[in-house]
């Protein structure tokens, strides 16, 4: 497998990252990216040559339950103080303003 | 004042040779005065010169515990309450969080006095801290060196003594590294150890914080204070409280050492290898034994990691949508438009690469072939480590292949970059603590030695540094520059 420019549109479309067409300077990140992606892929491909018949995947060192607590709430309300970060002050009533979805 | 160990500085306040005012002060000038080593996003004076007063207080009323008026900083990673905290992103250039990172509360409980936040590379992706948005941090031993990365500010300002101790993370290598690039002590402490609430999220089962100080002995007293349960930590570890300072004296007669075969191989600067020959030998002049071990499935590291940490991070930053907070970018067409222009603008080409490849490995038809392979590689990895750690007490090793690299020399190959962490991101993918720690220089560049040890064993780590450093003085080398 490597990636071919169409293959990092749509990567670049799932990861909802705009690639810009038009720069294509030399230490741009669109100039290179399909060729370093490939690199990277070269270098953690060499895993599948490894046995690993019979092993369990580790998702985390320590292998302990999740905790359990009780259906209380323990945060304290910051609906305002979370609404003063959004950018270009895009709220109004209390609601995330974005640009329209529909007409 | 800025050559002092925290024990020292502690000891100092406590006879009134200096209040922490003073001491605040005197390292706010040092941090003015080496403001082009860039090791610092954000200097909070004001509140700094408000904690150094409340801490005078306290001490004069004779309540003073070991970090009470210590000056330190908080890598720009750990949310700050009113004091913005960027991730070295574009993409929280404005972002001031509701909150404290709980890390950031325990220190604050303990008394120390925030002087301010550090540089790193972008959402703790590097090695270099050449991916800062606010630029790359400069190495105190030769300002045309990097630091490592990344935390490259944190290390650089240790080194540098522009604060006897910081907060460090480290995913793959980002505490140790640039540890060992810059001549001081850092340890990355057992998965689970550190709570990560409010810490910002890159590789989630790997990140974990830690301290940086000039020797292990500081770092005993910073982690002192970090570590413990935390709630609002899922994956954080509810176990009884350590005393990391209580051992730190502690005979290291009988102590069994491990020196993995592969870590002593052709792609280990010859002169890295003699300089953790001779610090073993310190180490069995003290009573310690040394053995032989085998990490057959350590080399795995580097591609079991470079699957993992994307994968996490491609799901980690999916929240950075220019909605809630964050940057926006200006005079979207549409929504998707303005997902896709914010994400391009506001991260940097390596953030975007390794989304890119986190997107990959998780998609479709892919998913098993690489992230659930790498997750049994990184079963076959820690097996290794348990079955060492079996024989022996610690393993210890170079932290890295190579001294430090010129500011330039390697940003324009990632893969490159990708082999600092060869000796370090195993011990992140099977979630042991390691320490780095200096033990001389090549070329004029410190080297760095690592201690492994088992789960929750940092006690034991630090009291091994500690002792080490007893009997060698590298950890007291200052560069000449901020002598």
């Amino acid at each position: 497998m490597s990636f071919t420019q169409d293959d990092v549109n749509k990567l670049a479309h799932l990861a909802r990252i705009a690639l810009n067409e038009t720069s294509n300077e030399e230490h741009s990140f669109e100039h290179s990216i399909a060729e370093d992606l490939n690199k990277i892929l070269r270098l953690v491909s060499e895993i599948s040559e490894i046995n690993t018949d019979n092993i369990e995947p580790m998702q985390h060192s320590q292998s302990y339950a999740q905790r359990m607590r009780p259906d209380a709430v323990t945060e304290p309300d910051v609906r305002t103080e979370m609404q003063r970060l959004v950018p270009e002050n895009a709220v109004a009533a209390g609601l995330y303003l974005v640009p329209v979805v529909k007409e | 004042m800025y050559t002092k160990s925290i024990r020292e500085l502690g000891l100092g306040l406590k006879n009134k040779e200096f209040s922490s005012v003073e001491l605040t002060k005197h390292f706010l000038e040092r941090i003015k005065k080496f403001n082009t080593l860039n090791a610092l996003i954000t200097t909070t004076e004001e509140q700094a010169l408000k904690a150094a007063s409340q801490a005078d207080q306290k001490i004069a009323a004779g309540i003073q515990e070991d970090l009470t008026g210590i000056p330190i900083l908080h890598k720009d990673i750990f949310c700050t309450n009113g004091v913005k905290t960027t991730c070295g992103s574009l993409m929280l250039d404005n972002f001031i969080a509701p909150y404290d990172a709980t890390v950031v509360t325990k220190l604050k409980d303990a008394g120390a006095v925030c002087l301010g936040k550090t540089n790193m590379d972008e959402f703790a992706m590097g090695s270099s801290n050449e991916n800062s948005y606010y630029g790359p941090v400069k190495n105190p031993w030769d300002t045309a060196y990097v630091p490592g990365g990344s935390s490259g500010g944190s290390a650089a300002a240790i080194a540098a003594r522009l604060a006897p101790a910081a907060t460090a993370t480290d995913t793959g290598g980002s505490i140790r590294q640039p540890a060992a690039f810059c001549g001081i002590t850092g340890i990355k402490p057992t998965y689970g150890l550190v709570s990560r609430f409010g810490m910002i999220a890159f590789a989630s089962s790997l990140d974990q914080g830690g301290p940086m100080a000039a020797n292990a002995a500081d770092c005993a007293i910073m982690l002192q204070a970090m570590a413990g349960f935390d709630e609002r930590d899922s994956t954080c570890v509810n176990r009884p409280k350590v005393d990391y300072v209580a051992e730190l004296d502690k005979p290291i007669k009988g102590l069994r050492i491990g020196l993995p075969q592969e870590f002593f191989n052709d792609k280990l600067n010859p002169a890295i290898a003699d300089l953790v020959h001779n610090a073993v030998k310190e180490l069995e002049k003290l009573g310690a034994t040394v053995k032989s071990i085998s990490l057959p499935n350590g080399h795995l590291c580097i591609p079991a990691y470079y699957i993992i940490a994307p994968a996490e991070c491609s799901s980690n930053l999916a929240r950075y949508d220019g909605i809630r907070f964050g940057y926006r970018c200006k005079d979207p067409v549409d929504l998707e438009d303005m997902y896709k222009r914010t994400r391009s603008e506001g991260f940097g080409a390596e953030v975007k690469r390794r989304i890119l490849i986190g997107t990959y490995v998780l998609s479709s038809g892919y998913y098993d072939a690489y992230y659930v392979k790498a997750q049994k590689i990184r079963t076959l990895i820690a097996n290794d480590f348990i079955k060492a750690l079996n024989e022996v007490d610690v393993i210890i090793g170079p932290t890295t292949p190579e001294v430090a690299f010129k500011i330039g020399a390697k940003n324009t190959d990632p893969i490159a970059m990708y082999l600092n962490d060869i000796y370090t991101s195993s011990v992140n993918l099977a979630g042991l603590p390691g320490l780095s720690l200096p033990i001389g220089f090549v070329n004029n560049l410190p080297v760095g030695m690592q201690i492994i040890g088992n789960y929750f064993a940092e006690a034991k780590i630090l009291n091994v540094a500690h002792q080490l450093q007893q009997v060698t003085d590298w950890h007291t080398k200052v560069p000449a520059e901020f002598a």
